[in-house]
């Protein structure tokens, strides 16, 4: 009983030190991250070569139109479309950019405390300039994202409208 | 005496500006040297990327451009187009068309068109187009993107140089006759 009582101890203690533990709800979820289309917003707004496409930032967003991850299909910039892996780095990118504000946003604290919100809205100063503009799609699409819930569902509307762009 | 005190001064102004800015000074010197023949002036350094020098601090900061780059022919040479319109439209709308000249180099300077990115752009001549798939985000230079290696480099981090037929400029697979340098950028077949 006491080896058994030990391994659960073991089993159910938290990470160790330096380990951050990602938290997981319905806020934030790469499921609608991919298919309520907030990557490919992402990935036409922000992530052009000369922008988070580029090796060098640190969140780093990748699309067909941009930045590829190395792979052996071929796929280069401008080819194809952005694949599950993309879209999966591009998920982590994001999620890692401020890891503990994200996992509060995903407790449910405000999402305008994180970067990836306030940088392209230029209420923190964004080298990029105003990459979205208050209250427009790709804001609503974001924002409703990372505040996703039973009560408050995602705006998909927004992010396909968001997702075109530039617009013809 | 004289000729000492200018060397010491042009090696102090050297120094100062290496200082200033390593990243910026770094990316000049990657650049190399001028073409031989081929003068500073609107026809040189065709490909390269020109707002590295043409923006405040660089070298050519008295001549800063808003957008520049270099259009060729086709995506395996580098011969540059003349005349082929860059038809460029800001986030807020106003549009700006800039013509190049015989090595295919454009450049806009700010009292010309000072927009706010991101850009769309569209190359034209006659009746090819072509759209740029995606907006220019922030960079000044076509060719900080766009590299000017036929194989680039990184092909998962670069694209190749700019493009606007599919093959040789039908009539002109050479470029302009009448250019005043050598319309085919140095090394290109």
């Amino acid at each position: 009983m006491t080896s058994l009582s030990f391994g659960f101890v073991i089993a159910c203690s938290g990470p160790e030190k330096g380990e951050l533990e990602r938290k997981v709800s319905t806020r934030a979820s790469p499921g609608s991250f991919r298919s309520a289309g907030v990557t490919t917003v992402l990935e036409k707004r922000c992530g052009s070569l000369d922008c988070h496409g580029g090796l060098g930032r640190n969140l780093r967003i990748y699309s067909s139109g941009g930045l590829r991850l190395p792979n052996e299909a071929g796929l280069a910039p401008g080819a194809g479309e952005t694949t599950i892996d993309e879209i999966t780095a591009n998920y982590q990118s994001v999620m890692t950019l401020e890891p503990e504000r994200t996992n509060d946003v995903v407790d449910g604290a405000d999402p305008y405390t994180l970067l990836i919100v306030k940088k392209p809205l230029e209420i923190e100063r964004h080298k990029g300039g105003s990459a979205i503009r208050k209250g427009d799609d790709a804001e609503r699409c974001i924002v409703s994202w990372l505040k996703e819930d039973l009560l408050n569902p995602i705006d998909k509307g927004a992010c396909a409208r968001a997702a075109i762009f530039p617009k013809e | 005496m004289k000729r000492a005190g200018l060397i010491a001064t042009a090696a102090l102004v050297t120094t100062f500006w290496s200082c200033a800015d390593p990243v910026l000074s770094d990316a000049v010197s990657a650049l190399g040297a001028e073409t031989s023949g081929v003068g500073r002036g609107e026809y040189h350094r065709a490909g390269q990327p020109c707002a590295t020098c043409h923006q405040e601090g660089g070298p050519a900061s008295s001549f800063p451009f808003t957008v520049a780059g270099t259009v060729f022919a086709q995506p395996l040479r580098q011969v540059g187009v003349e005349r082929a319109e860059v038809r460029m439209t800001d986030a807020d709308g106003t549009t700006h068309i800039a013509k190049t000249n015989c090595v295919g180099n454009f450049m806009v300077t700010a009292d010309q068109w000072s927009p706010r990115f991101p850009i769309l752009v569209e190359v034209g001549k006659g009746n090819v187009r072509r759209s740029m798939r995606s907006a220019i985000g922030r960079d000044a230079s076509c060719a900080g993107c766009h590299s000017t290696e036929i194989e680039v480099r990184d092909p998962f981090a670069q694209i190749g140089h700019i493009y606007l037929f599919g093959t040789d400029e039908p009539g002109s697979p050479e470029g302009a006759a009448d250019c005043p340098v050598d319309p085919k950028r140095p090394g290109t077949q």
